[in-house]
């Protein structure tokens, strides 16, 4: 898969009436895990989903590798999105949540299945395609719905504090998932994650919000252990 | 106390007391019409007779006809219901979306005799439909009789339907609506995949429940079934009674309504796991959780096309009521004495019965008893009104004048009637007040009159106000009770309403209509108005 290049160039939107903006400028390392951090309501959910598409900007443009994204519908952007909880339809069984990454009208053949099964095999899930749902763990779900994101083949994966609900053993280890599958298949990663430690295990790079942008981007180490900027420091307690 | 379920705040022997007689006051109100006509029976009527009424025509007609105008205004309403619903998911404006739910909630308290009437406004021989027909030379044929019936009952459930399936999808994770708009998911086999699974779970309660009423609808059958090919078990009753005076048909006829009724209930309630009337019986407006998607999604010209179908035809009587009420000329005729005592008649009985009702739904919550809140609407839907009072029109005609009694029994019997709607709407309310309040109000010994003046009232006052206007509309617009008692001792606006009608007095009964619409939908409005303002109170002080 080739490595995405993800640029917000001045990403505007408002929620709801006479509220105030969120102005977005930053640029995504491909091939790299990137962690979204800052205060509630500092725009970390509204940033996935306006690079997931699930909301218009009103201004501005978002760019993966040169191309304008901004009015492409989510399915058809190169990315897949997992939210803390409900990625999983609870009335489908693990195979067809799974399946829906290749068929979304759930038409799938012989060789689908074999993929689906590869897929669960390799986020730990093997023989899991008949389970439903509602009788995983809420680590598992994580899996299954990194297992979609695989079968899905698209090189952005947006997690939306996809590990928030998971008690820390449990994080540590979809976590370790999402590094391997991430290195494994070049993926860019953007999670968003309230949790100094997620992104010291994970991630190389660090964007973090406040007063509705961007207010400083830069590696793991420059952010999170030698915080220049004030807001920062205050809202990671050193 | 050892369980964990077991509300902290105790109830009071008092208040257990008290349920327990507005119980016991329900099941003599049920059970000894019951009773009596079972000793009439046994003292009158002899094995020979009741086995002729097995096989007497005019019953297997009249069972035969319910069975089949239920069934079919069943299929009918839930099957044009899906597409409206189908469209209004698509709707992407929050404010159509608001108009066409509010816009289905009117036919829950519009009262089925004003409804009926503007059925054949829109849709009778000389109404606006076959007026429009004429201009193009084509012939429009009569409603009377089967025809007219399923139009008046999807014009209530069609209505009903939607918002019941509506609040089903509401319980719908809003991330659902994004993972389907990320891989793709559109069209039939969409819907088929997420939302066609909750309304399959919901559909087996939602067409009973309308099976149900349909099978026990008295005035919409009285006014346009028009003659005895389409007459229902329940207008039959009336028949009996009013007409040919002939009890052990009647009788008969009572206790097949009950096993019918009876049956249905056993049969599907049991297995249906919606709970019955959530939401088709709120007033109140839900939250939308789709506004993340806006500007996503997209908006077909065949989901216009089918809600403006949807909205003509719930819209449509309501418009006929305005304008041929306002036609008629109604200041003349709502001041004429008659009318202002039949006013003064009902609202006197209205309010009475709502008073009652409320006070019973309060007594019964008080005491934790909400489960009766999923119990009552089968027992209302098995002992529809015409049965409970025909039963104790026979039952009292034995001692006195059962004519003498009929306000009473009106107000009575419309609050039985009222109470499974004010339950659910007091219960829900004193459900949550002790989530909140009850381990507060332990820790500080409230109790007594007190923790009603101090805490419950004032988070009740809303739910009370609420279920006051719906009890006092629903009564308002009753047919089924005062068609039987109702004589020139006892008029109300319905009455009247009748009364004009049956006698081809039409531009009468068209004033009178709007007036008894005016009248509901000001109740309505009121409740409305202090539930806003509630609201607002709420939101200045937090």
């Amino acid at each position: 898969m080739k490595q995405a290049h993800i640029v917000l160039d001045n990403v505007r939107f408002t929620h709801g009436e006479g509220g105030t903006a969120f102005v977005f400028d930053a640029a995504f390392e491909p091939g790299k895990i990137t962690a979204v951090m800052g205060a509630s309501g500092g725009g970390k959910s509204t940033l996935l989903n306006l690079l997931a598409g699930f909301l218009r900007p009103e201004s501005g443009t978002l760019l993966v590798n040169g191309m304008d994204m901004t009015k492409v519908h989510p399915m058809h952007r190169p990315m897949s999105m997992i939210f803390q909880d409900h990625n999983l339809f609870a009335h489908l069984t693990v195979a067809q949540n799974v399946g829906l990454g290749i068929d979304p009208q759930l038409r799938l053949d012989v060789a689908d299945n074999l993929q689906i099964s590869a897929a669960l095999e390799s986020v730990g899930l093997g023989g899991y395609e008949k389970r439903s749902p509602t009788t995983l763990s809420g680590g598992e779900r994580q899996r299954v719905a990194l297992a979609r994101m695989l079968v899905r083949e698209r090189p952005i994966l947006l997690m939306d504090e996809a590990l928030a609900s998971l008690g820390p053993g449990l994080r540590q280890s979809v976590l370790a998932l999402v590094k391997e599958l991430q290195q494994a298949k070049k993926l860019t990663v953007i999670m968003v994650t309230h949790d100094p430690l997620d992104a010291k295990l994970v991630a190389d790079n660090v964007v973090f919000l406040a007063e509705q942008r961007v207010i400083c981007h830069g590696s793991v180490d420059e952010i999170l252990n030698e915080p220049s900027d004030l807001r920062v420091a205050t809202y990671l307690g050193i | 106390m050892v369980g964990g379920d077991e509300p902290l705040t105790a109830v009071t022997p008092i208040a257990k007391g008290l349920a327990w007689s507005v119980l016991a006051a329900l099941a003599i109100l049920c059970v000894t019409p019951l009773v009596a006509l079972g000793s009439i029976a046994a003292s009158s009527l002899n094995l020979q007779e009741a086995v002729a009424h097995l096989t007497d025509p005019v019953v297997l007609r009249a069972l035969r006809f319910t069975l089949i105008q239920a069934g079919l205004s069943t299929i009918l309403s839930i099957a044009l219901a899906i597409p409206v619903l189908i469209a209004l998911r698509q709707t992407q404006s929050a404010g159509v979306t608001r108009i066409v739910r509010s816009l289905f909630a009117l036919p829950l308290v519009l009262p089925q005799l004003v409804a009926a009437l503007a059925i054949v406004a829109v849709f009778g021989q000389n109404g606006w439909l076959s007026a429009l027909m004429d201009q193009m030379e084509l012939s429009w044929p009569s409603i009377y009789g089967l025809a007219g019936i399923l139009l008046a009952h999807v014009f209530f459930n069609l209505p009903l339907a939607v918002r019941v399936f509506d609040q089903a999808l509401q319980s719908l994770p809003p991330e659902y609506e994004k993972n389907a708009a990320q891989l793709g998911m559109y069209g039939l086999r969409r819907f088929m995949l997420i939302e066609g699974v909750v309304i399959k779970d919901a559909i087996g309660g939602v067409a009973t429940l309308i099976f149900l009423l349909c099978a026990t609808s008295f005035t919409i059958v009285l006014v346009l079934g028009g003659g005895p090919r389409s007459t229902t078990l329940e207008v039959a009753i009336y028949q009996a009674l009013a007409f040919d005076f002939d009890l052990g048909r009647a009788l008969f006829l009572i206790v097949l309504q009950i096993v019918v009724a009876g049956a249905v209930v056993l049969a599907f309630f049991r297995r249906a796991h919606t709970d019955l009337g959530s939401s088709g019986f709120s007033l109140s407006a839900h939250v939308d959780t789709r506004a993340a998607m806006a500007g996503v999604r997209s908006w077909r010209p065949g989901a216009v096309i089918l809600l403006a179908l949807g909205v003509l035809f719930v819209g449509l009587p309501f418009a006929a009521i305005a304008i041929d009420g306002v036609a008629s000329n109604p200041l003349t005729v709502w001041f004429r004495p008659s009318v202002m005592s039949a006013v003064w008649t009902s609202v006197v009985i209205g309010l009475s019965s709502a008073l009652l009702a409320v006070l019973a739904a309060t007594l019964l919550s008080n005491a934790g008893s909400g489960r009766m809140s999923s119990v009552l609407p089968m027992l209302a839907l098995i002992f529809p009104p015409i049965v409970l009072s025909a039963g104790w029109f026979l039952t009292i005609r034995q001692y006195a004048d059962p004519f003498g009694f009929a306000a009473m029994l009106v107000i009575v019997i419309n609050a039985a009637m009222a109470l499974p709607f004010v339950l659910r709407i007091i219960d829900r309310a004193f459900a949550t007040h002790r989530a909140r309040h009850s381990a507060l109000e332990a820790q500080l010994g409230m109790g007594g009159w007190a923790r009603w003046r101090l805490s419950l009232l004032p988070s009740l006052r809303l739910p009370l106000i609420v279920g006051f206007a719906f009890a006092f509309a629903l009564s308002l617009g009753d047919f089924g009770v005062v068609a039987l008692f109702g004589s020139d001792g006892l008029q109300t606006l319905p009455y009247l309403i009748y009364a004009s009608f049956g006698s081809y007095r039409t531009q009468d009964a068209a004033a009178l209509a709007l007036l008894l619409s005016l009248l509901v939908f000001l109740a309505i409005a009121l409740a409305d108005f202090a539930a806003r303002q509630d609201r607002n109170d709420l939101g200045a002080r937090s």
